[in-house]
């Protein structure tokens, strides 16, 4: 078997020891086990990154066996790594290397230890399937598969009931996401009878009828089917308008958050469309959707992150915003840009969610900003750590944050599915998040102290030095990934001929972006005053109407229940008694009748019987005659 | 009324004749030896031996002739009153192994008797020889013939036990209403004969009367008497009421021999003599048999519904069974003939397996009331809590119930589907209805049964312990899944064979 092949296997073998073992193993060989297999597939997708520069195709592949076949075309189970999907592979074993070391200190008390190791494995499992499939069929199953992760991992806590009910809200708002994409794939197939993700790419470029329409351009087969896909993307990536899952599921373990919510999972919506390139291309009325819908994400999202109170939910709210620029990025048809962005993401963003975990279990699960401040003096350490990771969310210069927004951010312009208004959507973007950094870091590490002197720092957490050497490696990744410029360029098809790029980037553009991360430190050093100076008075949350309405992420939640969720249990409600059923039993009933009446014929006497069948014959005798 | 119509037919057997004839011709020579052998000596054992060594023989004999192709194509015809194809020693195939089953079970039932029942195995063998010619008939007087020699043997079997509370009055139920259906037929024989001057079925199609004059009074009310006759032998609605009656009270393997043996040879004489005679291009009698289809799927189910009686039971499903069945009749066209033989014969395979397993079931209840003096008949709750005392004679009861349900991957289903495609290629969309209505009303009294079951000990259920059960072989039993299994799952194994 093949290396690629093998890829999958160790967390799948790690995740089928442990979860038939269960509580049976020891923290030691749960960890070991589920660690050590990650680390053999981290090692291993090195060792085929590195094959793969050499190859000559610079693709390899690995057929395992086929799956099923319809008609012509076939599923087969086989994998498909290029510079992308390496790209892939590296950031989910590697990130996901490190946070399986974290989380096997930082769960190390909990009682289902080997529950949450063998979830998490499966997870990996699952993700690399996704990134790996050469088919649409088995990415699929792999997207459902993280789904399914995200669900049984943001629930771990069960016991709590709104950790369940925040498991629920994310499997069924990325089901509907799920649901247009697996719509999606139908409709690619009926139109390009192939399933196969390479094939795809290729037909939809030389297949006529795929992008031709009767009335106009938004009637294609390729619109819909990039649409459709678009939406499981949207699902799965939390951007707008199904983005209100996110902020909630940060109810999970923080690596849950960390892993699935942060550095991989959620970043499978911008994979799926990197994936797809040929059917996006070739409709750019739906790469210019795919670009503002990330554009006014990131606003959206910067806007919510300004009022949180909860470190982690402010973290969530920038997550959402950086894969709206990546979105962005996509819809511009910059590509590699996006997925460097991507990468670079997933490094400092696992860095801020670990570091900020450390913070959370020094102060005894207290997530509330408002009753941190201080910190820098007693966790030193974690404080340079969440330094350096907010420095690459602002994209300070140097950082790997810089390089990849700067990447996005410069493609923008001159664009012909982006355009100047989502340059200055990117840079309010970039502006915002500055601000939201530095309020968080106020908050949490400068100001005054708000929490009881007695309540700080346990000990196990200061011993741990594995704990630390993960957030290290993260934090080099972080500041240094920037620097390991991946181009994937050659790997994209480029735009169809007939569109051409709108204007010449204008030469302050640069400037403008290099100087807004700046600008908006600046604005916060002043404005945020109160946050950072000691023995100010005492800080509560601010009761504003705007404030409280951003903080309850701009009033979705609210709009869904009130025109999705309450028509939708009213009707529901109505038809409590189910109408069909109560057709059927009708039905039922009236059989039932029938039956009392022909068994009052069945009343034993023989001279009925004998009349019954003479009169019988004469009826047949009638039907025949008239 | 005189058997040999046209002098110039008559021909004289020849050897091969007297080989295709050969297992009907063993099954009379059989008959008579066990006459003799009655009068040597009287032993039930022996008797009981004898009849089923006859049959297996009987079974080996034309199982050889089927493989042999002696019998492929037309089939051969032997004297006018006699043809026989592949297809009459399918169903005589058929018939041998329902009737081993039966002599099997009457043992276990006689063997607790003192009295010595030889005449009893006899009139077994001589129903089963009524019912070979009726598979073999070419003609109404060989037809009447057969018909008459099952009737009246199974009047002597049905009051068998005349100490018993309802023998006699079942018996004389039966007798009474056959000698109506006997009449009947008769009458309708006449008519016929007095519209066309033949007897034999085989006349020419392109002659037939329907085809000059398409409503001569006379012939269709012949046709339709005749098929009066044969459907109240099929307990076809609407002459189905002797059946309930006559099932619960004739005894079990008695009553396992009317719903199988009896009804295979009947509805295999329908349909030699309705594709012979061409009664599907006759608009008249096709009415009539959706008709009778369609108020034996409904009559027979609906009655079925919430009944407590198992025998009773059975004969309610086998109403709406051959409702069911009748589908194969309503061909379009003389091509479709060849697959109509193939799903009438798997279905009543299907039926057959089915109906086997439940009275062998129900028999070992039986025994066992019996045992303990209390002498009853089996309810449906008497079998609550079956599947956590015998496990393999549950099993077998859930497969044979849900293959009676035609559930996927039973024969039943696989059965049911020939029906139905067969009813789309005719396009007789009523039917289909009826079919589909028909088994949604099946389900609501099948699967109560399996429920039951399940169902755990109450204090209602009748507790029998593993030691004074009487079980079924377990060899029988577990044969019994694996054949319907086998079947349920490649159906093709079966049907390639009656090609």
């Amino acid at each position: 078997m093949s290396l690629l092949a093998s890829l999958p296997l160790y967390p799948l073998i790690s995740f089928l020891v442990l979860i038939t073992f269960g509580k049976r193993l020891n923290w030691a060989i749960a960890s070991w086990l589920s660690v050590g297999s990650m680390a053999a597939a981290a090692l291993c997708s090195l060792f085929l990154a590195n094959q793969l520069s050499l190859h000559e195709s610079s693709v390899i592949t690995a057929h395992l066996w086929q799956w099923f076949s319809i008609g012509s075309a076939e599923v087969n189970i086989s994998f498909y790594l290029d510079a992308l999907s390496a790209v892939m592979i590296l950031v989910v074993t590697g990130v996901g290397f490190l946070i399986h070391l974290f989380a096997a200190i930082y769960m190390k008390d909990d009682e289902n230890f080997s529950r949450f190791m063998a979830y998490m494995n499966l997870f990996i499992v699952a993700m690399l399937v996704l990134v790996l499939a050469d088919n649409l069929v088995l990415l699929y199953l792999g997207w459902e598969g993280v789904g399914l992760c995200s669900f049984l991992l943001i629930g771990f806590w069960y016991q709590e009931r709104n950790n369940v009910l925040a498991a629920r809200k994310a499997f069924i708002v990325t089901r509907i996401g799920d649901t247009a994409m697996a719509v999606g794939l139908f409709l690619l197939f009926k139109s390009l009878a192939s399933l196969n993700i390479a094939e795809i790419n290729q037909l939809a470029q030389t297949t006529a009828s795929f992008t031709a329409s009767s009335i106009n351009a938004k009637n294609s087969e390729a619109y819909w089917a990039a649409l459709l896909l678009l939406g499981g993307a949207v699902g799965k990536s939390a951007q707008l308008p199904l983005q209100t899952w996110l902020p909630d599921a940060m109810a999970g373990p923080t690596p849950v958050s960390a892993l699935i919510h942060a550095a991989t999972m959620v970043t499978a919506g911008v994979y799926l469309i990197a994936r797809m390139n040929g059917v996006f291309l070739m409709t750019p009325e739906v790469m210019n959707y795919v670009a503002w819908l990330g554009g006014i994400t990131l606003l959206t999202a910067g806007l919510a992150a300004l009022a949180q109170n909860d470190i982690k939910r402010v973290l969530a709210y920038s997550t959402m915003s950086q894969i709206g620029y990546m979105m962005l990025a996509l819809g511009a048809g910059a590509w590699s840009a996006g997925v460097f962005h991507l990468m670079t993401h997933a490094f400092f963003k696992a860095l801020l969610f670990l570091t900020a975990g450390t913070v959370i279990l020094a102060l005894h699960h207290q997530q509330d900003l408002y009753k941190m401040g201080g910190l820098l003096k007693k966790l030193p350490v974690e404080a340079t750590l969440f330094l350096i990771g907010l420095a690459c969310l602002i994209a300070l210069p140097g950082t790997s944050g810089f390089f990849s927004k700067e990447a996005i951010i410069a493609s923008l312009w001159s664009s012909p599915t982006a355009g100047p208004s989502l340059w200055w959507c990117a840079i309010l973007g970039a502006l915002l998040t500055s601000i939201y950094s530095c309020r968080l870091f106020f908050l949490a590490f400068l100001g005054k102290q708000r929490f009881p002197k007695t309540r700080v720092i346990s000990e196990h957490l200061e011993t741990s030095k594995l704990l630390r050497g993960a957030l290290f490696v993260l934090a080099l990744l972080s500041i240094f990934g920037g620097l390991v410029t991946i181009d994937l360029s050659s790997l994209f098809l480029t735009y169809q001929p007939g569109i051409i790029n709108r204007s010449n980037n204008p030469s302050w553009l640069h400037l403008v972006a290099i100087v807004t991360p700046f600008a908006g430190i600046l604005f916060s050093w002043f404005y945020y005053k109160r946050y950072r100076i000691l023995g100010y008075k005492p800080l509560r949350a601010s009761q504003n109407p705007w404030v409280v309405f951003c903080r309850h992420g701009l009033g979705f939640d609210t709009l869904y229940a009130t025109f999705l969720i309450k028509p939708y249990c009213f009707i529901a409600k109505l038809n409590r008694k189910d109408l069909f059923d109560q057709t059927l039993m009708l039905l039922a009933w009236y059989i039932g009748i029938w039956r009392d009446i022909l068994s009052a014929s069945q009343n034993g006497h023989l001279r009925w019987f004998a009349a019954a069948f003479g009169l019988s014959m004469v009826g047949l005798i009638f039907m025949v005659i008239l | 009324m005189n058997p040999v119509d046209k002098v110039s037919e008559i021909t004289l057997m020849n050897t091969e004749m007297f080989i295709v004839l050969s297992p009907i011709l063993l099954l009379s020579f059989g008959i008579v030896l066990s006459l003799l052998l009655i009068a040597w000596q009287r032993s039930q054992k022996i008797i009981a031996l004898f009849s089923q060594l006859i049959l297996v023989f009987t079974l080996l004999l034309s199982m050889h002739l089927l493989s042999s192709g002696i019998l492929s194509g037309a089939g051969v015809q032997i004297t006018p009153l006699l043809k026989v194809d592949q297809f009459s020693y399918l169903s005589l195939s058929l018939i041998c192994l329902s009737a081993l089953a039966v002599i099997s079970l009457s043992k276990q039932v006689l063997k607790s008797q003192v009295e010595v029942h030889d005449e009893y195995y006899l009139l077994i063998l001589l129903v089963i020889l009524g019912a070979a010619i009726l598979v073999a008939s070419d003609h109404f007087a060989s037809m009447f013939l057969g018909f008459e020699l099952l009737s009246i043997s199974l009047v002597g079997l049905v009051g068998y036990f005349r100490e018993q509370k309802y023998a006699v009055e079942t018996g004389f139920k039966y007798l009474i209403l056959s000698a109506c259906a006997s009449s009947f037929m008769l009458l309708g024989i006449a008519f016929i004969y007095s519209q066309t001057g033949n007897l034999s079925f085989a006349i020419n199609s392109a002659t037939a009367p329907w085809h000059s004059a398409p409503l001569q009074l006379f012939n269709s009310i012949g046709v339709l008497l005749l098929f009066s006759g044969i459907a109240f032998k099929l307990s076809l609605a609407p002459f189905h009421f002797w059946a309930p009656d006559v099932y619960q009270g004739a005894p079990t393997p008695i009553t396992l021999l009317m719903a199988t043996v009896s009804k295979i040879a009947m509805f295999t004489v329908l349909m030699k003599c309705c594709f012979a005679q061409g009664y599907y291009q006759n608009d008249h009698f096709i009415d009539v048999i959706i008709a009778v289809a369609l108020l034996s799927m409904f009559i027979g189910n609906t009655l079925a519904l919430k009944q407590q009686n198992i025998k009773r039971l059975m004969a309610y499903s086998s109403i709406a069974h051959f409702g069911y069945l009748l589908i194969v009749l309503v061909i379009s066209a003389e091509q479709s003939i060849g697959f109509a033989w193939r799903s009438a014969l798997f279905y009543l395979t299907a039926y057959l397996l089915a109906n086997v397993a439940i009275f062998s079931i129900v028999i070992t209840y039986e025994q066992y009331f019996s045992q303990n003096s209390t002498e009853r008949e089996v309810c449906l709750n008497d079998w609550q809590a079956m599947f956590w005392q015998h496990r393999a004679q549950a099993v077998l009861l859930v497969f044979s119930i849900l293959s009676l349900a035609g559930i996927p991957l039973t024969m039943g289903f696989v059965g049911k589907f020939y029906l139905f495609n067969q009813a789309v290629i005719s396009q007789s969309w009523w039917l289909i209805t009826g079919l589909v209505i028909g088994s949604g009303i099946g389900l609501a009294y099948y699967l109560p049964i399996i429920f039951t079951v399940f169902k755990v000990n109450s204090s209602a259920a009748t507790h029998i312990t593993k030691d004074n059960a009487i079980k079924a072989p377990k060899i029988f039993i577990i044969f019994l899944i694996i054949i319907s299994f086998y079947f349920g799952v490649f159906p093709d194994s079966l049907s390639q064979y009656l090609l």
